[in-house]
């Protein structure tokens, strides 16, 4: 009962990832996106019956899963009502009343959810200080249920307003239409009990539309797990990088929307952390898209609220950037002259000209096959064999238009999609104020290690990590991360006018329901850890920046932490904006909690053997000077300790890594690889 | 197109652009991540762009289109009126009638040397939307001003930093003529950094490109932005029309005030005259000429290509004529806080009417062409201080050609976020009582004009004032090719259950209990209303939009 699985699935390909009794185990399959669940056992069943997972030595079954994102992109939701107070069913709709782009006539508002003929309104209206200004009609939500019985719907959101300060108007709708109709309903003070009544009310919406979509996936997985002998009450990994109980994923499904990406950040983390580099920027560039993310100080960088799929979501989860940069971007000249690469992709189907599948356009990875990074014998992810011919006929046709060779234009693609690359870490680190020097650039994706190098030459990074398992870094993701459960409550009061008894009073509350939830998934009492923060800010500001709660654990909160709190709050809005003001009244928003049980201790070790050689070498374009000689290594056969200089190749199943001249690295024990750029 | 005539080659150019729009998107996250007010934080409103050495503008970044294309006006007032420029000098202005738009725009502008000093190789620049700039009114937004000097503190293009020195003296007098000063120390402070990040990194590109490799990217990227314009404008047929509307009046009466424009394609340019529009008013809807040229650019950015970066090169195609005495170019000491805010959205309005019958495929109806402008200020009796809300409010959308008007939101010149229910009942002594669309206020047509929005505030245990700088509350915003014109707005008082109309401008006392209602105009309809679809007509019925 040692082995613990992570299954991560994603377009194409479900990766399963063991480990626990020496080493990790690794396997691949095809995914079956439609039916996902039996894609998933049907290559369960297989590793079974090769003998390579031992149902009976498994203890624990860890799943990123893309059900809840997809179910949200492609609008498989249920058939979902909305209650909200009288006079607001259309804040869900107005929301903020903002339009996504500035200049486009044709415009369009992604329509709510909910659909304006299934949000209804029942009267009552509790003040901003809590007093109860019209109370709750019970019958008036009774006659409601007939309503909702008729038009079909499966799932409810309750949203009232102030409902954070007084939950038992939402309850009280709960208790009521429970006994009307026998759909799950769902409360916006149990999912997400902060103010600003829009991003609540989406947060909910979510919760409730997806409620029905992710009780039907995991009860299915759940079964078929039972009948094939494996645990089953598996965990998913949430949007903020650490992982739940099934049954809390489905209760709130909206935790999990970026567990698929989430789940890479975490993989990403866990390089880092075996490395020794707390501080890295994750670049994760793939065929049609590249994402970007931060680690710092050993955590993943998350946002408090984001949006997936067109719906805001106010909860914690991984701050990625995402733009339209990979390897089957298509490079072409735009009417004013310019070089563009991207957004347009080749995609998977025809694909870069390069796979010969009648791809007739200039794309990054045939760019990469006439400069010779790539090799046409040693294609990726189990294509034929590259086409170099067609690659450089592609290219040959961009290059005649701008009067240059072919290997020049193949530079130029190359140093166009770098420089949006560039522009995308700036995004993610100038612009929020950190100096992109202090990090390390880890790069993972199937063209991710091929462009690690020359981007960090441009931005000064000084480092690159290139995992050993690129490509399944997010199941190994699942394997390492903590089981989290986060938890908040508004409050917004000033600093001095906080309830102290009544603030102790909540972080017990909601220490003791992280507690509750990580207790039914197993996780030993004595491992629990709880860390409480504030949100604060100064009084008239309209964003709030999170402060660690000193010794809150025992829910001991007073006047010395009202003190920490304010000095810490000074000194993080300086460290953050450049400036503070002591003299300024503080206001504690929102009181958040996390509640957590500890990470799997990974052995990464591949125990790959031998010495450094080189396989082959081959001509390979850097600059416009003409190719290099280039030592090519196998990548699964690198020894630990190794060192190396480049010009260098190094190929693997998942994806090729490319050493510039005058780069040099070291391979470590866990199969990463290294590199000191200057 | 042959590649001959570039300056330099296709590859560095896409570079240089991710470059040289990264610097003004980089000043520009700096501003708004370490400003001080709601503002400019959360609500953006503010932009930042580079300058070439001339003064053409080489690249901005703007969240909100009011800001667009007018910055090259502070350039070029802050050189004129600081002749002797040094190194670590940063320059302030608000003046309208130089350099500025509004008075509570503040605008930074900051010379960047070459190494060494001696010559200026780049100028950068900011401007934040500022909570108040003093004058008669809080918020500095006087809906009955009747010259400039009642609207705020006027700042001449002014060194506020000199060779890196804060002049203390002046700031001590801006910050005694502003009603919260601690949060405009806040937000100036955020605009000089921002200045600084600008000047950091035009110096790390001259370092690795060098001044000529500089200039001549910013030539370059310039003249791409012109080849794409005058591309995007050859794609449009030739030919001239015209259009006009009105404002609802200025606040001192309720006589409608004309906008006329004509505009003429041809070739690869466009005029676009206001030849006939209203002389300027004694209200305070007066534009400068900045904010008409950026309404004018922003319909031309969006009636062409929005991809193309918005630089100097990119508005070379496009003439703008307004005559100096009128609504769309007032000359001192002429009000203009509205000009800004309203008379922008009829600006464009009229644009886009008169390309409507141009090129009938990019058609739109009329939003609802007000930004529903609400400042409500008072003494909070639960604190005894002074507080001061200002909100716009989204409408309806203008139908197309192919589809409905949005339902409830912003357009065209502004798109700022509203204030959270939860959070504005927290912050004020205010209730909002409704926040709903405006069923049956959308024009019919094949496509439907989008729905105007209410919204109901109720004044708790005090009185207050409440201010309206609104729009579309007598004229309506037009339908195209047949379809019909939104429903106008309208501002109530509702007092003892009674509802009491409002102006469209102005200023008016609230009761305890009283509760102000602002209702905003639904957007036009597209297309005969019997071509309506039976399924469209269906759904407006269910979702009860109609």
């Amino acid at each position: 009962m040692s082995v613990v699985i992570g299954i991560d699935i994603g377009g194409t390909f479900i990766d399963v990832v063991a480990t626990g009794d020496g080493g990790i185990r690794i396997a691949k399959f095809p995914s079956t996106p439609h039916a996902p669940a039996e894609g998933l056992f049907a290559g369960l069943g297989q590793l079974i019956a090769l003998g390579r997972i031992k149902p009976c030595d498994v203890r624990r079954v860890v799943h990123g899963s893309t059900v809840a994102t997809n179910a949200l992109l492609e609008g498989t939701w249920a058939r979902t009502a909305l209650i909200t107070t009288a006079g607001f069913r259309d804040v869900l709709e107005i929301g903020r009343q903002a339009r996504r782009d500035l200049y486009n006539l044709s415009v369009e508002r992604q329509p709510p959810i909910v659909s304006r003929d299934l949000r209804f309104e029942v009267s009552e209206r509790v003040a901003s200080n809590g007093d109860v200004l019209i109370p709750l009609d019970v019958e008036e939500i009774r006659a409601l249920g007939p309503v909702l019985r008729e038009s079909g719907v499966e799932s409810i959101a309750v949203v009232l307003l102030f409902s954070f300060l007084v939950p038992e108007h939402e309850r009280e709708v709960k208790r009521v239409l429970a006994e009307e109709l026998d759909v799950p309903i769902t409360l916006s003070s149990d999912v997400l009990a902060e103010f600003r009544e829009y991003e609540r009310a989406s947060t909910t919406v979510v919760c409730a539309a997806l409620r029905p979509v992710i009780e039907g996936y995991l009860g299915q997985v759940e079964q078929k797990a039972k009948a094939i002998a494996l645990p089953h009450d598996w965990q998913i990994m949430q949007s903020n990088g650490a992982v739940t109980g099934a049954g809390n994923a489905a209760s709130e499904p909206a935790r999990i929307v970026l567990s698929g990406p989430a789940a890479g950040v975490e993989g990403a983390r866990l390089i880092g952390q075996l490395a020794g580099e707390p501080d890295l920027i994750t670049l994760d560039m793939g065929g049609t898209s590249c994402d970007v993310a931060l680690i710092r100080g050993g955590d993943i960088s998350c946002v408090s609220s984001g949006e997936v799929a067109g719906c805001p979501i106010a909860l914690q989860m991984a701050d990625i950037h995402t733009i339209g940069a990979g390897g089957g971007s298509v490079a072409w000249i735009d009417t004013g002259g310019a070089m563009r690469v991207g957004p347009q992709s080749a995609g998977a189907d025809p694909g870069p000209a390069c796979y010969g599948r009648g791809g007739r356009a200039a794309t990054v990875t045939d760019a990469h096959v006439a400069l010779g990074h790539l090799l046409a014998n040693r294609p990726i992810g189990g294509l034929p064999e590259l086409g170099c011919t067609e690659a450089r006929k592609a290219i040959s046709r961009l290059a005649e238009r701008l009067a240059l060779s072919i290997e020049q234009a193949a530079l130029g693609i190359l140093e166009v999609a770098d420089a949006a690359m560039e522009r995308a870490i700036r995004v993610m680190t100038i612009e929020r104020g950190h100096d992109p020097r202090g990090f390390a650039l880890l790069a993972f994706g199937g063209a991710g290690p091929l462009h690690a190098a020359s981007i960090a030459r441009r931005m000064s990074i000084p480092r690159v990590l290139v995992p050993a398992a690129a490509g399944v870094l997010s199941a190994l993701g699942l394997l390492a991360a903590e089981a989290g459960r986060d938890g908040s409550r508004s409050i917004v009061r000033p600093l001095g006018d906080v309830d102290l008894a009544a603030v102790g009073g909540i972080i017990d509350e909601l220490i003791q329901r992280g507690r509750e939830a990580l207790l039914e998934e197993g996780v030993p009492e004595k491992a629990i850890a709880a860390a409480v923060s504030a949100d604060l800010r100064y009084v008239g500001q309209s964003h709030e920046l999170a402060v660690p709660v000193p010794e809150a654990r025992g829910g001991r909160v007073d006047a010395s932490t009202v003190e920490a709190l304010e000095a810490g709050f000074h000194q993080a809005h300086r460290s953050r904006f450049g400036h503070a003001r002591p003299e300024h009244a503080v206001e504690w928003v929102t009181v958040r909690v996390r509640v957590s049980g500890p990470a799997e201790i990974l052995d990464l070790r591949q125990g790959w053997t031998g010495t450094l050689e080189a396989v082959e070498t081959v001509p390979v374009w850097f600059d416009s000077h003409g190719p290099l000689e280039t030592a090519v290594f196998e990548r699964e056969r690198v020894p630990a300790d190794a060192l190396f200089r480049g010009p260098a190749l190094f190929v693997g199943n998942d994806a090729t890594l490319l050493v510039p001249p005058g780069v040099s690295g070291r391979c470590d024990a866990q199969g990463a690889v290294a590199l000191e750029v200057r | 197109m042959t590649q001959s005539n570039l300056s330099i080659d296709p590859i560095t150019l896409e570079v240089m652009r991710h470059a040289l729009t990264s610097v003004a998107e980089e000043m520009n996250a700096n501003l708004i991540r370490s400003a001080y007010s709601p503002n400019i934080k959360e609500r953006r409103d503010c932009s930042s762009a580079l300058f070439d050495a001339s003064g053409q503008m080489i690249a901005q970044a703007e969240s909100i289109p009011v800001h667009l294309g007018a910055m090259p006006y502070s350039v070029a007032a802050a050189v004129a009126a600081v002749v002797d420029l040094a190194p670590g000098d940063v320059v302030i202005l608000n003046d309208p009638y130089a350099g500025g738009a509004h008075l509570p725009d503040v605008t930074f502008v900051a010379p960047v040397f070459a190494e060494g000093g001696g010559v200026i190789v780049a100028f950068v620049a900011n401007r934040a939307h500022h909570a108040d700039v003093g004058g008669k009114e809080p918020g500095s937004l006087a809906g009955d001003a009747r010259e400039i000097y009642q609207e705020g503190l006027r700042i001449p293009p002014v060194r506020l930093w000199k060779r890196g020195t804060l002049d203390r003296d002046l700031l001590d007098l801006i910050l005694l003529n502003v009603r919260t000063p601690d949060e405009r120390l806040g937000d100036l402070q955020a605009q000089r950094a921002a200045c600084a990040v600008g000047i950091d990194r035009v110096t790390e590109l001259l370092r690795r490109h060098g001044r000529t490799g500089l200039s001549e990217a910013m030539s370059a990227i310039a003249d791409y932005s012109e080849r794409r314009m005058r591309d995007a404008i050859r794609r449009l047929p030739d030919g001239a029309a015209r259009y006009e509307d009105v404002l609802d009046g200025d606040g001192t009466s309720e006589e409608a005030i004309p906008l006329r424009v004509a505009i003429r394609i041809a070739g690869d340019e466009v005029t676009v005259d206001f030849e006939g529009s209203s002389p300027q008013v004694r209200g305070p809807i007066n534009a400068v000429e900045a904010v008409t040229v950026s309404a004018t650019y922003y319909a031309m950015r969006a009636l062409t290509d929005p991809e193309i970066p918005p630089n100097a090169g990119c508005y070379r195609p496009i003439r703008v004529v307004a005559p100096a005495g009128t609504v769309v170019n007032c000359c001192p000491p002429a009000p203009v806080v509205g000009g800004n805010l309203e008379t922008s959205q009829r600006i464009v309005d009229v644009i886009l009417g008169a390309f409507a019958a141009l090129v009938p495929e990019r058609a739109i109806a009329a939003c609802q062409g007000t930004m529903n402008n609400l400042a409500i200020g008072g003494t909070d009796p639960r604190t005894g201080r002074a507080y001061s809300l200002y909100e716009t409010m989204g409408g309806g959308y203008g139908a197309r050609p192919d589809r409905d008007g949005i339902d409830g939101i912003h357009s065209h010149m502004t798109n700022t976020l509203n204030t959270p229910i939860e959070a504005l009942e927290i912050a004020y002594p205010l209730r909002v009582e409704r926040y709903e669309l405006r069923p049956g206020t959308g024009g019919g047509g094949r496509f439907r004009g989008g729905l105007g929005i209410r919204r109901d505030i109720r004044c708790i245990d005090h009185e207050a004032r409440a201010s309206f700088l609104t729009d579309r509350r007598t004229s309506r915003p037009y339908g195209v090719a047949g379809g019909e014109p939104g429903e106008r707005g309208e501002n109530v008082l509702i007092r003892n259950g009674m509802e009491i109309g409002l102006p469209a401008k102005g200023t008016t006392f609230v009761l305890p209990g009283d509760t102000i209602s602002i209702r905003s105009p639904g957007g036009g309809g597209y297309g005969n209303p019997a071509e309506r679809s039976s399924e469209a007509r269906g759904q407006d019925v269910r979702e009860g939009r109609v």
